[in-house]
């Protein structure tokens, strides 16, 4: 038992700061045993915040001018206070990096400290996903390369033309993740890129696709009807870096530079649920032992309630705050429900799940931190008692009705159902149309044929303009079939 | 403000068509096979996002009524102005004038922001450069003195803590230079621009407006939206512009501009009298020689029969001396006499303008129209 103080106002300076950061990680990694990246944490303003929050949380970031209208809205937003911001922010690197806001209270920093530098970090260094897909390493690095290189190519080329290439890439940023592919990792590392150089340099000199003349060896020309790709290809971001036929290679280096970050980007969509969900579990802990243990006062603790009840808030679907599932609230429930089907299972949690009544209970709560992306965990974890809790129910829309239907409540009947049903729904929120590269015509006038796989309708206005702006960065005419014969959209030269 | 050219595209799947399912928290009262009707009743929220979570960006502007006017009357001028008339319109220009300490990011002056920065660099550690060149040398004489002193196997000790003192200082002093900022707020420069007006020539506007019994509230709404909008065009475009307001229905009345907004009469209608005054008025004070000189005239068109041959020929008169006259008829579904006399002018008049405005939504992309385009005119 520690039994002192480690404050009593609410004023925060650096000696507090890093007391608390002791006492954090005394009981995350003792206690809860954690793993965490070094910790580094940053002290911003709220101006700073919103200027983090528009460029996606980025320290690093090329301009684009999205990133000052998301600015604008935010701060517009902010200012008229339709918005709080959050109270933290943190990046994906090693050092982990957490920024604190300047205007919270002793007991917010220490809240944030906890959520964000022993919650957040240990779920990045851990999660099999953020190990198999980002690389703490070297993002800051690349960071800082990309904004210098799109610097250097609005200097040489003007804003206007990297901004066109930009939107355009934008518009498929979605698009250009491998789904099913590890990437390789990130780097800024000089070699690799001057290699990369070479290599592209070559390509284009060699570009196997767009030869023309028959190989000398074989008088035959080779078979008009081998499709290119072979196979259809799903990442079209990558698909155009490396095949548009004419593109200069400084724009393939920005639609490179595009992929790239958001290839790392990519598992935070993947993980929203658990990442929040298990950052809310490390604070709600750590704020708790730092109680029991004397370290903060009543007060405090109170203070703490007030902000985290509010944070892990579930509006009910017919308020008007609701605007979804809120992925704190449900990841919290689970990570907490974990605990407690290992520590007081039910006869119904025996039924549902293997570990039920397991004694060491943060073992379980690891494992499913360390192994689960949002849609497995789901289907892994959601337990009847959080269906019940949430008072979850499923809806489904035809659109030949004119009324939705209720197709499971939380029920006996309709546990199973809406926990498919709601790991489904977050698998498909985190992942855009399926379209793929269907063929180019190599032959003839090189146009470039996508397909839409998924039977969604897609909103038609939306895909017009993206289709014009692959058409910009491919150069030559593209069109886009879907599952109804009926569906189809083209974009063509001028 | 139109948000379509900030839209960012992408491949998104439109909820309103096609089949979903969807779980939703704090059920009530369903039970499974509930149907709940679209379109809000039933208590299903209105709310409904995009599965996607990427809706439609709303962004919203908030604008000075400065900026709203410039917005407003953005491009605009009057035309065929001539220069040089010798007086006192002043169009105004923003110049460059120097530098300030204060202003706007946008216009930070880079070159001289860094060469302040630098003066004030170099002022506060020019004394610490001193004093560490100083000390660098005396802890070189040091060194030679102690590898000499223990050449001679001499005691070295009360050198060495002199030696372990300079490099302290040395270590102090290279920290203070350090930390002395790259920039300081104190070193930032604006460019300063200010506003100069320049003499170009000088105008009036002459404003006639129907305020006979004929014209309705309609009619009256329509021609003070037009009026009003060139009111302010003129008062925040040019400076100087002389306004000359005359109301008229069977007589016509030189006002002010306050009785000229809120005129409420009644009465036949007769056009040539304002006409005729407008001519008085204009041979009086402003003489073609000196004066750009323009007319803007609004009706609903009603006129005597037999006063539209007197109006062509005033009109025809005037146009020898207007730089412009344009004609807005007012809420009518065919064209009047007056309209018909004035077009027949226009033919032979390049800078007679006839337009119609039949619905508020009307008047200011027709006001726009007309002061866009620079007409050609070549007489006086």
């Amino acid at each position: 038992m520690v039994d002192r103080l480690l404050f009593s106002d609410n004023d925060w300076s650096f000696s507090r700061l890093d007391a608390v950061d002791r006492a954090c990680a005394q009981i995350a990694q003792e206690e809860l045993g954690l793993d965490t990246y070094p910790n580094q944490l940053e002290l911003i303003s709220a101006e700073q915040m919103l200027d983090a929050y528009a460029s996606i949380g980025l320290p690093v970031y090329y301009a684009h001018w999205s990133f000052g209208k998301q600015h604008a809205i935010e701060s517009g937003q902010y200012k008229r206070g339709e918005m709080g911001l959050a109270y933290e922010l943190v990046i994906n690197s090693n050092p982990c990096i957490s920024y604190l806001m300047e205007e919270n209270t002793m007991t917010m920093q220490t809240l944030v400290i906890a959520h964000a530098a022993y919650g957040h970090n240990a779920f990045f260094k851990n999660n099999v996903f953020f190990q198999q897909w980002t690389d703490a390493e070297g993002i800051l690095d690349y960071l800082s390369f990309a904004q210098a290189y799109i610097a250097a190519c609005e200097e040489r080329y003007g804003i206007q033309e990297v901004s066109a290439v930009l939107d355009a890439a934008h518009a498929i940023a979605r698009n250009g993740i491998d789904r099913a592919r590890r990437p390789r990792k990130l780097s800024a590392r000089e070699e690799e890129m001057r290699r990369q150089e070479r290599e592209r340099y070559l390509e284009q000199q060699l570009s196997e696709i767009w030869r023309t003349l028959p190989p000398t060896s074989s008088p035959e020309r080779p078979a008009q009807e081998s499709r290119f790709p072979p196979e259809p290809t799903e990442n079209l971001l990558y698909f155009i870096e490396k095949n548009a036929p004419q593109m200069p290679s400084w724009q393939r280096e920005i639609l490179r530079i595009v992929r790239k970050i958001n290839q790392y980007l990519y598992p935070q969509g993947q993980t929203k649920i658990m990442n929040e969900g298990f950052a809310c579990f490390v604070h709600y802990y750590i704020m708790h032992r730092l109680h029991e243990t004397g370290q903060i006062t009543d007060g405090s603790l109170l203070e703490f309630y007030a902000s985290h009840t509010a944070v892990v808030f579930q509006p009910d679907y017919d308020d008007p705050r609701y605007s979804g599932i809120n992925p704190y609230a449900l990841g919290f429930a689970i990570f907490r429900d974990i605990q407690r089907i290992c520590s007081a299972p039910t006869e119904e949690d025996r039924r549902f799940f293997a570990f039920a009544g397991d004694p060491d209970w943060k073992k379980q709560v690891l494992f499913a931190m360390r192994e689960f992306r949002d849609d497995s965990f789901i289907l892994q974890y959601l337990s009847p008692k959080v269906i019940r809790d949430l008072h979850l129910f499923a809806l489904h829309n035809d659109p030949e009705n004119a009324a939705y239907r209720v197709t499971a409540i939380h029920d006996d009947a309709g546990y199973r159902e809406i926990r498919e049903r709601l790991a489904q729904q977050v698998a498909q929120s985190s992942r855009p149309p399926n379209i793929v590269i269907d063929k180019v015509d190599r032959w003839g006038d090189r146009h470039l044929e996508l397909r839409q796989l998924d039977a969604m309708p897609l909103s038609e206005k939306d895909a017009q303009s993206t289709l014009e702006m692959i058409q910009r960065l491919w150069g030559y005419d593209v069109f886009l079939s879907g599952n109804h014969p009926e569906f189809s959209l083209s974009a063509r030269r001028d | 403000m139109p948000a379509n050219d900030l839209h960012e595209p992408s491949f998104r799947h439109d909820p309103a068509n096609g089949s979903w399912d969807r779980v939703l928290p704090g059920n009530k009262s369903f039970q499974r096979g509930d149907e709940i009707p679209k379109g809000g009743g039933g208590g299903q929220s209105g709310r409904e996002g995009a599965p996607d979570g990427e809706g439609e960006d709303a962004l919203g502007v908030l604008l000075s009524p400065d900026e709203f006017l410039d917005l407003l009357f953005d491009g605009l001028s009057l035309p065929n102005l001539r220069q040089g008339t010798g007086g006192e319109i002043e169009a105004e220009q923003w110049r460059r004038s120097g530098f300030v300490r204060d202003g706007s990011p946008s216009r930070m002056h880079v070159a001289r922001t860094m060469r302040a920065a630098r003066a004030r660099r170099l002022a506060l550690r020019a004394g610490k450069r001193r004093a560490l060149e100083a000390l660098q040398e005396e802890r070189e004489k040091l060194l030679a003195d102690i590898s000499a002193r223990k050449k001679q196997q001499d005691d070295v000790s009360i050198e060495e803590e002199r030696l372990r003192d300079i490099d302290a200082q040395i270590a102090v002093l290279q920290r203070k230079m350090r930390a002395v900022p790259f920039i300081d707020d104190s070193d930032l420069r604006f460019a300063h621009i200010d506003r100069h007006t320049q003499p170009r020539s000088q105008a009036s506007m002459i404003c006639i407006m129907d305020v006979s019994g004929s014209m309705g509230e309609t009619e009256k709404d329509l021609s003070k939206r037009f009026f009003l909008l060139l009111y302010l065009f003129l008062q925040r475009q040019y400076q100087n512009v002389q306004i000359v307001f005359i109301k008229h229905h069977s007589v016509a009345q030189e006002c002010t501009e306050r009785e000229f907004f809120a005129a409420r009469e009644g009465g036949g209608t007769l056009v040539s009298p304002a006409l005729a005054l407008a001519e008085e008025i204009i041979s009086a004070r402003f003489p073609a020689d000196e004066w750009n000189v323009y007319l803007a005239q609004a009706s609903d068109g009603d006129n005597y029969f037999a006063d539209n041959a007197v109006v062509e020929e005033v009109a025809s008169r005037l146009l020898q001396r207007l730089r412009a006259f344009y004609y807005l008829e007012v809420n009518r579904d065919d064209e009047s006499h007056l309209l018909q006399v004035y077009q027949e002018l226009a033919e032979f008049f390049p800078h007679m303008v006839c337009t119609r405005a039949q619905q508020r939504e009307d008047v200011y992309p027709m006001f726009r129209e007309l002061f866009s385009k620079p007409q050609v005119l070549e007489h006086g």
